[in-house]
């Protein structure tokens, strides 16, 4: 491995993210490159003296954590939580019925509208029943009988 | 502690027992407490807002699905809360020195470029506190992730929203910026 290949891993070797094989051909740099030796080793200096020392434990901390905890309900997990989606898709239908349901007005008067304005007296009836017209009814109509 | 100990604490705290929360807090406290002051660059601040990431851990113990540690999903309760708390006071900073400089005028700019001006003595730790408290923001929390809560990249990319090779590159930035910083440090060390 080159030089500058190994100098831009040397973080990465730090951080534990390298391959076997690129773990090793960096070290093995290193053991040879003194400039890399010290990069290697200012930044392990630099992170000890930054981010190693963790502040003495404080049971004090503790206790004002939990003098607060004590005021608190307990954490519980909601059992219904799944419930969630289908009072949505519920709802979601109900919303649409009731949309739907005006639209169906007009239909019911444009009935009307046609048995009160049948001028050619059309058996109008058949719009309103549920039994159609037979098939010689419907052959009447078409040439002229009533 | 070991992760199957956390869990088995969670599942006591979540039963009822509320005490058994404290063995969490002892175990966590201090990483935690160290985190909230690093990014918030102020010890006193951070040990009021650890305590709060603990309240809001235990209020939140029953939504940790447990697809991460638990104190990697603690780490998020406190990178967040503190990101909230630094744009609060970001916000706040911005209304305060536009309302001085609407009573002051030239005055107040004086005051703020003789300040930046002025070489800060103090102890070590002052010392270390005030080279961190200097690095951009991103930087801070990226060396926090990684260094402190011992993210790897995948986990930092996912937390932060952005590919691999932007983790790597924002986190190279940070250490340079941070070695540079502390060069004086590190040098009187080898004397």
């Amino acid at each position: 491995m080159d030089h500058n290949d190994c100098k831009e891993k040397i973080f990465t070797l730090w951080d534990n993210e390298l391959t076997g094989a690129e773990r090793e051909e960096v070290a093995n740099h290193l053991r040879e490159c003194a400039e890399c030796r010290t990069e290697y080793s200012d930044w392990k200096r630099t992170a000890g003296i930054f981010f190693e020392a963790t502040p003495p434990s404080s049971e004090e901390f503790v206790q004002r954590v939990m003098n607060r905890i004590r005021g608190l309900e307990s954490p519980k997990l909601f059992k219904w939580r799944w419930l969630y989606p289908a009072i949505v898709g519920a709802a979601f239908a109900a919303f649409v019925l009731m949309m739907s349901y005006p639209a169906r007005e007009p239909q019911e008067s444009m009935e009307a509208l046609l048995l009160h304005n049948n001028s050619d007296n059309i058996p109008s009836a058949w719009l309103l029943t549920s039994e159609g017209p037979n098939e010689s009814q419907i052959l009447g109509y078409a040439v002229g009988e009533q | 502690m070991t992760a199957s100990d956390d869990f088995k604490i969670i599942k006591a705290v979540i039963s009822g027992d509320k005490e058994a929360f404290a063995s969490l807090v002892r175990a966590h406290e201090g990483r935690i407490r160290q985190i909230c002051s690093i990014l918030l660059s102020n010890s006193v601040e951070a040990e009021d807002v650890a305590q709060d990431v603990f309240v809001k851990a235990y209020q939140s113990l029953a939504e940790f699905r447990g697809q991460s540690s638990f104190s990697t999903w603690l780490y998020r309760i406190a990178y967040n809360r503190c990101m909230d708390i630094f744009r609060q006071k970001a916000r706040h900073r911005t209304e305060s020195l536009e309302e001085l400089l609407d009573i002051q005028g030239d005055r107040a700019t004086d005051l703020f470029v003789g300040k930046s001006g002025q070489a800060s003595p103090g102890a070590d730790r002052m010392e270390l506190e005030e080279i961190l408290a200097s690095l951009r923001p991103e930087q801070r929390e990226i060396l926090v992730l990684r260094e402190m809560s011992g993210l790897t990249y995948a986990e930092m990319a996912s937390f932060l929203g952005c590919s691999l090779d932007a983790v790597k590159a924002r986190l190279k930035r940070a250490r340079q910026e941070l070695k540079e910083k502390a060069r004086h440090i590190m040098g009187s060390e080898i004397v």
